[in-house]
């Protein structure tokens, strides 16, 4: 106790206070001039001009707005729910203690720490129209081919392209999260169910699968945050292209900033996105707070 | 044979970069796609010789060192304090460094652009190293605290009693205890920042750029690209990460998770 009683003086400020500052420039004072920004009417070269909250009226009133909230919001509910399916099949392909099993398992650590941009441009190599090989086999079995640089269309064809290149680079991050949590089940668990006389399948739904639960929790959070956010994917793929049919809200808030240079709507846009980001994130992590202090 | 279907499917794209970086222009533009040739190597002595790659190289690794450094001099203290003294809103103070993580970067792009190009941080090394001690500070806070809480405070009573102050307890006792976490911090820092793009994209310029904006810009422009150089350069710029997983392959998934799953 008396490590306690001492501690009460001066060391946690001086611990934590640059930890606690370091934000405020860089988080808390860029939100807020970022607020400002978004009530000017202002567009570089040129000085801003007060406009209200004109940005945001016409934000709110703007197809693309709602079409980019749109895909997002379905990429993001796609990707995640079929890397969590994925993801758990391959958790219990390499639940094991094979050396196959462990070979592989490190094999799928390459996704994780490869550069998202640059994972992007290779597959953009494999996808290409005349010279890659994915179009190759495509064409040979005689279907129609991913045409990732193409500037017509409805966009169908490269969502698939992004969604494959999400579902390579992520769904061993899911499986390692949910082979995690397979572990800390405990194999005491599955003993005493299988000499109860469980089958797989009921030893799987009833024991396993609930069991599972914090780790598809923590799995669904990170995943989820991470899909809203595509950025790098679509940058280096498609460009939001054909026309704006894969422009996510980031792409989206990326185009009116830096492309066109209309810093007040880009501003209104990166706030709504981030409300939009901070309540399902928000609603998540309040949702599951002690699943997460308490970890897999 | 499903794992190795699965493990097909992971090593596809690794394959085939290797592959045609070590083709020759000619080679990468033929149809079909080639899979069976001569191998040359021109692609990598063309990059592994010119010092623009190696410059881009090497700022990536100034930012990803010093910005992993500071914020572990930042971060640990402060994990530090949250896991053994009374602090207030312990909870809510965690949590806000969790919710940084979730920042989408386009948020903070468009004022650190401003900003930086009003104080001349743009193109600069400085600035974006401090735009990524901002990235790893919540990963380091968390890795970190998670690992402290689980520190007997016996050993540190011992310590205090024997007269020590509490930042002499932090570096001889706790951290040398700390080891692998710090290692496994730092690491994921880095890789976070080695592999980072929108704000390096928009803060970096010619000077300044690191790797994956360099690749990329270089792998998207439609004249003149040598599919054969961005195989080289993309497999180079995982070469360090590949040596990282493979380092701290069983504490990865830890700290990709911010220490929430233990792994």
């Amino acid at each position: 106790m008396g490590f306690l009683l001492r501690s009460r003086r001066k060391g946690h400020r001086v611990f934590l206070s640059p930890a606690l500052f370091y934000p405020v420039p860089l988080i808390l004072f860029p939100l807020l001039y970022l607020l400002y920004a978004s009530l000017q009417s202002w567009s570089l070269p040129g000085t801003p001009q007060f406009a209200g909250l004109s940005n945001y009226i016409a934000l709110l009133s703007a197809n693309d707005f709602y079409y980019s909230l749109f895909v997002t919001l379905v990429f993001t509910a796609v990707a995640v729910g079929i890397e969590l399916v994925l993801g758990l099949s391959f958790a219990l392909l390499l639940f094991g203690e094979g050396k196959v099993v462990k070979v592989v398992r490190l094999v799928s650590l390459i996704p994780l720490v490869w550069a998202p941009a640059v994972v992007a441009l290779d597959w953009r190599l494999i996808y290409d129209t005349s010279f890659g090989p994915v179009n190759f086999i495509l064409r040979s079995l005689g279907f129609g081919i991913i045409d990732i640089f193409s500037t017509s269309g409805q966009g169908l064809s490269q969502w698939i392209g992004i969604l494959v290149v999400d579902l390579w680079q992520w769904t061993p991050f899911v499986s390692l999260i949910l082979l995690s949590g397979l572990y800390s089940i405990g194999l005491d668990i599955y003993e005493s169910a299988r000499v109860d006389g469980g089958s797989s399948l009921q030893i799987f739904r009833r024991i396993t699968l609930p069991l599972l639960r914090p780790a598809v929790i923590i799995a669904l959070l990170f995943r989820t945050v991470d899909a809203l956010r595509t950025f790098d994917n679509v940058f280096v793929l498609t460009n939001g292209g054909p026309g704006i049919a894969t422009e996510t809200l980031s792409m989206q808030v990326y185009r009116y900033t830096f492309h066109f240079f209309n810093i007040g709507y880009g501003a209104a846009e990166s706030i709504v996105f981030g409300i939009l980001v901070a309540a399902i994130t928000g609603t998540i992590i309040l949702t599951f707070k002690e699943t997460i202090l308490r970890g897999v | 044979m499903l794992i190795a279907v699965l493990a097909a499917w992971l090593l596809f794209p690794v394959y085939w970069l290797f592959l045609t970086s070590l083709k020759t222009d000619a080679q990468t533009f033929v149809y079909p796609p080639l899979f069976v040739f001569g191998p040359t190597f021109n692609a990598w002595s063309a990059v592994l010789s010119q010092s623009v790659w190696l410059g881009y190289l090497s700022n990536s690794l100034i930012t990803t060192v010093a910005g992993s450094t500071l914020a572990l001099l930042i971060g640990v203290p402060a994990a530090y304090a949250l896991a053994f003294f009374p602090v207030k809103r312990k909870e809510s103070i965690l949590f806000s460094f969790l919710s940084i993580r979730f920042i989408p970067p386009i948020v903070l792009l468009l004022p650190y652009f401003i900003i930086f190009s009003a104080i001349g941080l743009e193109n600069t090394l400085q600035g974006l190293i401090l735009v990524y001690v901002m990235i790893g500070l919540p990963f380091v806070i968390w890795i970190m605290h998670g690992f402290f809480v689980t520190l007997p405070h016996d050993l540190l009573d011992a310590a205090s009693i024997d007269g020590a102050s509490e930042a002499q307890t932090m570096y001889k006792i706790a951290l040398p205890v700390a080891l692998p976490s710090l290692v496994v911090s730092f690491l994921i820092s880095a890789i976070f920042m080695w592999n980072e793009f929108p704000f390096a994209l928009i803060l970096t310029g010619e000077e300044s750029r690191t790797t994956p904006p360099a690749i990329t810009a270089y792998g998207i422009s439609y004249f003149g690209i040598h599919y054969n150089l961005v195989g080289v350069v993309g497999l180079l710029s995982m070469v360090p990460m590949m040596l990282i997983a493979l380092v701290a392959q069983r504490y990865l998934i830890k700290g990709l998770t911010m220490g929430i799953v233990k792994g």
